[in-house]
């Protein structure tokens, strides 16, 4: 029975085709996901981004270099929204897209703690793009909630790249694992034969996932909190 | 039914970046005005490794 939804499953992931109907449908739908979490994230000051939940979605189902466009559409739609701080991140959001996109097609997604160690490694790449665009093109302030880290960093006497990547990669850990599981929960309820998979883990027995989640995001929001008292 | 694979998805996110290149002068200049120049550099640097990325990408997929 389980051979015959594999077989039924849609297969881009792994190098076969899929419809040109589904990733037109799948496309924008996820870049407008990303554009409404980071316009929220952004209006609450909340110090996450919650702008790679759909990037996540379309790289893990579809393919790495989908999940890209998702990434640039995405930016470039925030940019035009928010105003053009956003366009230099789009780089990141493409990052993210290819490690997450070439992590479940080398199978990083088929179980629970590999599919941590995929979130944890698409914040370390996306930390590590971000912190020279902090630096070279911002001069090591965004506006973002994070550059209170930053400071405070930087007020404990570390450098400037210390500090800007010391902050990003907290910030991005706790975004990019939340990002992560949401979109493993959307694509578990994307119907079976539309689940275009690599091996990609069945969504059973979540607990421990659930609890690492909330448990990384509860710490980022207290550390920022903590730094903004102090 | 059309379908697409995964070259297609590589030849967008190609032409993603492209755009990506296109919008970057306008950008730079709203944000940096007169000293636009060095953060489009910035921004060329970072969007010129991930086009090597995808000129790899593109070497070593398979027919």
């Amino acid at each position: 029975m389980n051979e015959q939804v594999d077989s039924q499953k849609l297969s881009s992931a792994t190098g076969g085709g899929v419809p040109l109907t589904y990733v037109i449908a799948l496309v924008p739908v996820a870049s407008v996901l990303n554009v409404i979490g980071g316009t929220v994230a952004s209006a609450l000051k909340l110090p996450i981004f919650l702008d790679m939940i759909g990037t996540a979605v379309v790289a893990m189902t579809l393919g790495p270099w989908w999940g890209a466009l998702v990434g640039v559409i995405t930016n470039l739609t925030l940019g035009f929204v928010t105003g053009p701080v956003s366009i230099p991140f789009a780089a990141c959001n493409v990052v993210g897209a290819l490690v997450w996109g070439y992590g479940t097609r080398w199978g990083w997604a088929n179980d629970k703690v590999r599919f941590f160690g995929l979130s944890v490694a698409s914040a370390v790449f996306v930390s590590l793009m971000a912190a020279p665009i902090v630096i070279f093109v911002f001069g090591g302030a965004t506006g973002h909630s994070s550059d209170i880290l930053t400071a405070g960093i930087l007020a404990s006497g570390a450098g400037m790249w210390q500090s800007v990547f010391s902050s990003n990669i907290i910030v991005s850990a706790a975004d990019k694992i939340l990002s992560s599981f949401l979109a493993l929960a959307i694509i578990g309820a994307l119907p079976t034969n539309l689940q275009v998979t690599g091996p990609i883990m069945a969504q059973e027995d979540m607990g421990k996932a659930v609890l690492i989640t909330a448990g990384t995001v509860v710490g980022v929001i207290l550390t920022v909190v903590s730094m903004t008292l102090l | 039914m059309r379908e697409v694979t995964s070259k297609d998805g590589l030849g967008v996110g190609i032409i993603g970046l492209g755009v990506m290149y296109l919008i970057y002068p306008w950008a730079s200049a709203t944000m940096a005005g007169a000293e636009a120049f060095g953060m489009l550099s910035g921004m060329s640097g970072v969007s010129g490794l991930l086009t090597i990325l995808a000129g790899v990408a593109v070497l070593r997929s398979k027919d």
